[in-house]
């Protein structure tokens, strides 16, 4: 397989309506910045070459932890192995880089299946949180999307129905427009103020793939599934920070971290969180699966829910939820407000648990989080749940 | 065949250099000393036998109670309460001026570390903190079944070992504690990263005996060798420790080994989050020859002031 | 086995130990309380909010009340209580607004649990979480596991559905952090960028050092009833349920004593095929949202400090020492009468 990604600056947006100069990777000839960088998914055993044009005014290289053999091919020179470049002695790029306007390439073949990252390899206290950080998703050779859909190959328990990939980010403004301005950044002033889930801040997280006014953050990470359906997340800790992940609902077994599945043999190591802690430059794979406690209009809630006009519903002006108790069913909702439930399925948020991480610059909703949604069997089509479908995540 | 280690250790200050924009920087330190004269950072390597006792001895030239606590260790302390009742020092401390003696029984092979118990988020943060190493029983480093970190069949035979001691360095801290001034804690804000006392470029220079900093992070190890990382984070931060794009075997954490003869819960990583007080021993290798920079992935941490690289990072080679 | 239990939402204050008050928010207990009284307990809510104990299998009636904030009667944010953790849950008992519902001031809701997995978990209102959470409306919760209604097991207790995971005392070691701005500005009706989070108080059940070693049920702690110190006889096994319901992560440490991890998030710690994943660690590294069940051996009598191993932390308002410290007490056998309930 033969990639090639164009490092360059461009703009994302949040919520509130800031525009944040980012340094992104795009997979489009021509087309705008991406952030998080275009997610590569490979197989294991088949070779790739990644061929990068650096548009940024500094160096650029690329790095890919967790695999093997990785070879660059600098500017005018030959195939080599990586390694970290220096200048008298000391480090300048923890791997052959691409010169302003420039060019590098890399080739390894993925000797093993998982979730793992890429990343700038150059100033990478600047680079990785301007955006220059993506994931990748190796196959297992045994892979198949209709009759072999597993994370790690058959027998190794990771077989799924849907998969997702949230990729944890953090965003200072005042580094983006030093880097912007071309000024230093200040290390010791950094406070981040927006919080991301594969690029964007929620309410945006929870958008599809590749919406038109998100040219520059094509990944959503809005989850969907259905009852008793097993979903595989793969989170991914992007940038400098690490972040407690929290999906409402259920727990999830945890089986693989940093593309190493959680078996020694025969002996299994996985086990159940309901938060996962997402380290910084690590992957965590986990399975969710939601089944239930069998509540239906003919078996229901012991509880009687009093008139909603005596309680709140949709303070915002807006609400997700159905109106009722039961999967599948639409029910009255207070006049006036707003209800983004599409068929009576249930919502449960999936957030950092460092709450102030929540917002927006400060404000209340925003930030690192998105929902995991469970809609009604048979609701879902095939396509729902699929990693680089449409290009999407 | 169980041994008294006995040493003394000099609660004393100094100065230690860090990378500055034009050129080092001194900042006072505190530390633990083989000697009476310098102190240095981290303290000196202690190091036991499974079944030894050490019996350290603790002279303190600062000019506030110091102690020695042994995380880990089976010694039950004894704290030093003021007359509210309230906290002095985790255990029995030396005075200014004064000596304490410490009696540990090194029951478990592992990474350890020894730091003060008194008013510890200055002490530590100063430097006054140290690794300590307990071998297994029937360790032999020339014999290469017995080359372990735990004993046989725990996965931590080695051809090589590296100590990577993790902290953070405050300078306006540094400089008030020295000074005597008030330290405000809520301003605790680190200004650099270090590996075993120093900051990159430092990390990877040679070892000083005798110095302030003594300890190299760096080393050079032939490929297709097995090298044990022992990993202690002494600082107050999380970090990230990335180990050069390699797969490292988590063997240990807090000195507890991960493999019994029913159980293989070792586990590999390319990156590892090690919380304050946390140890960790890995086993790594590369078949291929290659320099390999480990650092923290947390990233922000790898500056000096406003330059990449610098802080918490230290390079591997492995060679020919 | 069924249970009724009412919280009431209201706000409070607390006291830390520089003297300094901090106005909260939080959960008051008006189970059994008349309903012509229940409005009398506006301003009482407690940091931490009421132990919810309950049995697995039991049939569990939570009604929150949400009787108001006298301290800002202009506020009229509603309450929720989200069962942190609970494993197959409905969004209609999750307690998150924009996904079910919330309370308004003077109304009440009841949320039903039929807890089927035993452990330690957390309550917490979901209104403005970041706020709310912060200002205090958080509680611990306890499910007990149904080996322990076990005539054969009878007077036991257990972590787990498992005779080999029984234990002598429990304790709740809730950790969060407290920032003064914060309350401070909810308080004086002014808006707070949460981006500016900086905490200057790190407590344990809701006080920090010393306030953490004095007993339970302090007069001068009336709205901070939780002790945080931990005693057992020499020989006992303690539990320690940590609770992570702060914003930052924590890495807690015993002076001598090891902890034997046996639960992470309410799960006992076992492999997909029933390997026991138990383990020793000198650390507790627990992120927030994240609960860890440790086992510890009361060694030796003594006194065994207790701390958050960034050693920062240690500290109210920068000062040593203070904050998220705190100390094992072992006694002699038989020092100690038996535990009446979790914490005592």
């Amino acid at each position: 397989m033969d990639l090639h990604l164009w490092a360059k600056a461009g703009f994302i947006t949040t919520p509130d309506g800031n525009s944040i100069h980012v340094w992104g990777l795009t997979d489009q000839a021509g087309g705008p910045a991406r952030v998080p960088a275009p997610l590569l998914i490979l197989r294991q055993g088949e070779a790739v070459t990644v061929n990068l044009t650096n548009l940024l005014p500094e160096p650029v290289s690329l790095l890919f932890p967790g695999q093997q053999g990785v070879e660059a091919l600098p500017e005018g020179g030959a195939w080599e192995p990586v390694r970290p470049q220096h200048e008298g002695g000391l480090l300048t790029s923890l791997a052959q880089a691409a010169p302003p306007g420039g060019s590098v390439s890399y080739r390894f073949t993925p000797q093993r299946p998982g979730t793992f990252l890429y990343e700038s390899g150059s100033n990478p206290p600047v680079q990785v949180p301007m955006g220059l950080a993506g994931a990748v998703v190796i196959r297992p050779a045994d892979y198949d999307p209709v009759s072999n859909r597993t994370a790690y190959g058959a027998g190794t328990g990771t077989e799924y129905d849907r998969e997702y990939l949230l990729m944890t980010g953090e965003i200072d403004p005042d580094m983006h427009l030093a880097v912007q301005e071309g000024r230093p950044v200040d290390f010791a002033a950094y406070r981040p103020r927006y919080w991301t889930l594969n690029g964007r801040c929620a309410p945006d997280t929870m958008l599809p793939d590749d919406v038109a006014v998100l040219p520059s953050q094509p990944y959503g990470a809005m989850i969907m599934a259905e009852p008793g359906e097993r979903v595989l997340i793969r989170y991914v800790g992007g940038s400098t920070a690490n972040h407690p992940l929290h999906p409402h609902g259920n727990h999830a077994r945890l089986v693989a971290v940093d593309g190493h599945l959680l078996r020694n043999g025969t002996a299994d190591l996985s086990h159940k969180r309901f938060t996962v802690l997402v380290g910084a430059g690590q992957t965590y794979d986990s399975l969710f699966d939601w089944t239930g406690l069998g509540y239906t209009p003919s078996n229901p809630i012991p509880t009687v829910i009093p008139n909603v006009r005596n309680l709140a519903v949709g303070d915002a002006g807006w609400t997700m939820w159905s109106g009722t108790a039961y999967l599948g069913q639409k029910g009255d909702l207070p006049i006036g407000v707003v209800s983004y439930n599409e068929m009576g399925e249930y919502h449960f948020m999936l957030h950092s648990h460092e709450e102030p991480q929540l917002t927006n610059w400060g404000e209340f909703p925003g930030g690192l989080m998105t929902m995991l949604a469970i809609f009604p069997p048979g609701s879902l089509g095939p396509e729902v749940g699929r990693l680089g479908h449409g290009g999407g995540m | 065949m169980a041994a008294v280690i006995a040493r003394d250790l000099w609660a004393t200050s100094s100065n230690a250099s860090f990378p500055g924009p034009e050129g080092a920087v001194s900042v006072p330190v505190w530390g633990y000393s083989p000697t009476p004269g310098q102190c240095q950072v981290p303290g000196p390597l202690l190091e036991a036998m499974q079944g030894d006792t050490l019996q350290v001895t603790l002279h303190n030239t600062l000019p506030e109670p110091v102690s020695l606590i042994w995380p880990g260790q089976a010694v039950r302390p004894v704290p030093v309460k003021d007359t509210n009742g309230r906290f002095v020092s985790f255990h029995r401390h030396a005075l200014p001026g004064g000596t304490f003696i410490y009696t540990v029984n090194a029951t478990r092979p592992g990474t350890f570390r020894y730091e003060s118990g008194s008013n510890p988020a200055v002490q530590v943060q100063m430097g006054l903190s140290g690794p300590l190493i307990v071998r297994p029983a029937g360790f032999s480093p020339s014999d290469p079944a017995q080359r372990t970190a735990y004993g046989p069949d725990t996965g931590s035979d080695f051809d090589a070992e590296l100590l990577l001691v993790l902290g953070e360095v405050d300078s306006r801290l540094h400089t008030a504690a020295a000074s005597g001034s008030a330290v405000d804690l809520r301003a605790f804000a680190p200004d650099w990263w270090v590996v075993g006392g120093r900051a990159y470029p430092d990390t990877v220079a040679p070892d000083a005996p005798g110095g302030v900093q003594p300890l190299s992070s760096a080393l050079t190890v032939q490929a297709g060798r097995r090298l044990l990382i022992r990993c202690i984070n002494s600082g107050f931060q999380t970090h990230a420790l990335y180990l050069g794009g390699l797969a490292g075997r988590v063997i240990a954490e807090d000195g507890y080994p991960l493999m019994s003869p029913t159980l293989d819960a070792t586990y590999s990583r390319h990156t590892l989050t090690v919380a304050p007080g946390q140890s960790f021993d890995i086993i790594l290798t590369s078949p291929d020859p290659g320099e390999f920079y480990l650092y923290d992935r947390e990233l922000l941490h790898c500056v000096n002031g406003e330059r990449f690289p610098g802080g918490m990072m230290t390079r591997l080679t492995f060679a020919v | 086995m069924r249970h009724d239990v009412r919280y009431g939402a209201t706000d409070g204050s607390v006291q830390m130990p520089d003297g300094t008050r901090h106005y909260t928010f939080g959960f008051a207990d008006l189970t059994g309380v008349p309903e012509n009284r229940i409005f009398s307990r506006r301003g009482e809510a407690t940091l931490l909010g009421p132990l919810l104990e309950v049995t697995e299998g039991d049939d569990l009636y939570l009604t929150m009340t949400n009787i108001g904030l006298p301290g800002r009667p202009d506020l009229d944010d509603s309450h929720t209580i989200h069962f942190h953790g609970f494993p197959n849950q409905i969004p209609l008992y999750d307690g998150v607004p924009e996904l079910s519902l919330s309370v308004p001031v003077g109304r009440d809701f009841t949320y039903y649990f039929k807890p089927r997995d035993p452990g330690t978990y957390m309550y917490h209102c979901h209104f403005e979480p970041v706020e709310h959470i912060q200002m205090g409306m958080i509680g611990p919760v306890i499910v007990r596991p149904a080996l322990e209604r076990d005539p054969a097991y009878a007077g036991r207790r257990f972590v787990y559905n498992d005779p080999a995971a029984e234990f002598d005392r429990e304790f709740f070691v809730f950790l969060t952090e407290l920032d003064p701005d914060v309350h401070a500005n909810i308080e004086g009706v002014q808006e707070f960028d949460w981006t500016e989070y900086r905490p200057q108080y790190y407590l344990i059940n809701g006080r920090a050092y010393p306030d953490t070693i004095r007993r339970n049920g302090v007069p001068a702690l009336r709205q901070q009833p939780y002790s945080a110190r931990i005693r057992a006889n020499a020989g006992d096994r303690v539990l320690l349920r940590f609770v992570n319901l702060g914003f930052e992560q924590h890495a807690m440490q015993i002076l001598g004593i090891p902890f034997r991890v046996v639960g992470l998030d309410a799960q006992a710690v076992r492999g997909a095929g029933g390997e026991d994943l138990t383990h020793l660690r000198d650390i507790v590294y627990i992120g927030a949202g994240q609960t860890v069940d440790a086992l510890v051996d009361a060694p030796a009598p003594g006194s065994y400090p207790f701390f958050n191993r960034g050693y920062h932390k240690l500290a109210n308002a920068g000062q040593w020492p203070g904050g998220m410290l705190t100390e094992v007490r072992v006694y002699p056998p038989g020092g100690l009468d038996p535990q009446a309930h979790p914490n005592g």
